[in-house]
């Protein structure tokens, strides 16, 4: 099952990408899948404490099942507006 | 009349103001507030270069319209936003509020609403390249400066 994980703006910046794609075997808890990108990208880790996760454009539970075809974002806090 | 968009490009205020009244006079419309952000050339004492706005779509563009959809009520006929995304310039328009209602203070407080929800809410995130650095601007105007968040190899 193919999830495509997307880093947005700062968080680009910490990871050195855009996006990654990861191919799981079975639906898994969105906490399960930011930790395993987190230990992939340690720098991204770092700054957990401020980076918002979005499954498709939405916040979730950390119990939300990840399923084929979800977008994950890791975006820092809005700032848009003046 | 309801409308949001995601825009590179400068509006004629005039038009949409026109637009807004004519639509709206006859429902009961009396007062429109309209609220224009625009790109700062000074901040912390450093001349700002160029605001860079990064949008995540087609989310973005979902959540404003949501809300919007959410902020209508029986005393608001019209309300109309525009926010700008890409590279603008210092005096350069970021962001239109346009809301037309059937008080002043409905207008303006409405106005403020929208903006405060589509500055926590919508996921567009500001680069700031000003004359110390480029900086990314957090929701409550922290800064991190960019040259300090090097990825690591892979």
């Amino acid at each position: 099952m193919i999830v495509k994980v997307r880093f947005i703006a700062l968080a680009a910046d910490l990871t050195g990408r855009t996006e990654y794609i990861i191919d799981i075997d079975k639906p898994i808890p969105l906490s399960k899948l930011v930790n395993d990108i987190y230990d992939l990208f340690p720098r991204l880790k770092q700054f957990s404490n401020l980076l918002v996760i979005l499954v498709n454009g939405e916040k979730h539970e950390p119990t939300y099942v990840v399923k084929e075809g979800d977008e994950v974002a890791f975006v820092p806090p809005s700032s848009g507006g003046v | 009349m309801l409308k949001a968009v995601i825009a590179r490009d400068k509006i004629d205020v005039n038009n949409v103001i026109e637009e807004i009244m004519q639509n709206t006079f006859m429902k009961g419309s009396g007062a429109l507030a309209v609220f224009i952000g625009y790109v700062k050339g000074v901040v912390d004492n450093n001349r700002v270069q160029e605001l860079i706005y990064h949008v995540y779509e087609p989310y973005a563009s979902r959540k404003l319209k949501q809300i919007i959809e959410e902020e209508k009520d029986d005393d608001v006929q019209s309300i109309v936003v525009y926010h700008r995304v890409g590279r603008l310039k210092p005096g350069e328009p970021t962001i239109y509020i346009f809301v037309s209602a059937t008080s002043r203070k409905k207008a303006f407080d409405k106005a403020e609403k929208i903006l405060e929800r589509i500055k926590h809410e919508v996921p567009i995130f500001k680069l700031e390249k000003r004359s110390d650095g480029e900086y990314w601007v957090l929701g409550n105007g922290k800064r991190i400066k960019r040259s300090t968040l090097k990825p690591e190899s892979h």
